[in-house]
């Protein structure tokens, strides 16, 4: 799954530590989502989305072979 | 806790190798064991290390991360598969090559062996996941 949440941050101008207190996880877990390492759970999506005001599919994107 | 009782179960382990005399308590004990019931007596010392070895594995096993959130708790997960399969393997190596009275001592200490194996593969995952991040 691609994500664009270092894109969206950086339009924001906020930090990943700041982005990680605001959905309630770990700065490293946003780290880990950024990098493609980790695929965050249908919840902790919806509030990525929320967050950045944009709907779940400009934020996050199915890949082919997901 | 953790140190004094994991010191006391290495002395026990390396005990039965090098035949080292461990101070004794013994205690009038009943439990499972020969004709059913095991009526007789209990080294406290063996009994209570070993207790008190495996409670403080189930405590460092357990407790939340400071940090604790749903990437964790899949680390977590990860960790308990790695470590089943890691176990299962190391003691099928120890049933086919472990014989005689060496295999007893083997089967005590593989009773922590599982716990062992979990707390290290997922505090290294931790770590590495922290050290990426910074």
């Amino acid at each position: 799954m691609k994500n664009t949440v270092k894109v969206e941050r950086a339009i924001k101008d906020i930090t990943q530590q700041e982005l990680a207190a605001a959905v309630g996880v770990s700065r490293q877990t946003i780290n880990s989502i950024e990098a493609g390492g980790y695929i965050p759970s249908g919840v902790l999506v919806l509030k990525i989305a929320r967050y950045f005001g944009k709907p779940v599919e400009s934020v996050f994107e199915l890949e082919k072979d997901d | 806790m953790f140190l004094p009782f994991a010191a006391l179960c290495l002395c026990l382990f390396l005990s039965s190798f090098f035949n080292l005399n461990l101070p004794e308590i013994k205690v009038p004990w009943i439990a499972v064991g020969d004709n059913i019931f095991y009526k007789g007596e209990a080294n406290l010392v063996s009994t209570l290390g070993m207790l008190g070895f495996l409670v403080s594995l189930c405590f460092i096993a357990l407790s939340r991360e400071k940090d604790e959130d749903e990437m964790t708790g899949q680390i977590r997960m990860q960790s308990f598969v790695w470590s089943w399969w890691v176990t299962a393997i190391i003691l099928a190596l120890g049933i086919l090559f472990i014989m005689g009275l060496d295999f007893l001592v083997f089967t005590c200490a593989a009773i922590f062996l599982y716990f062992l194996v979990y707390i290290m593969k997922f505090n290294l995952m931790m770590k590495a996941i922290r050290r990426e991040g910074k």
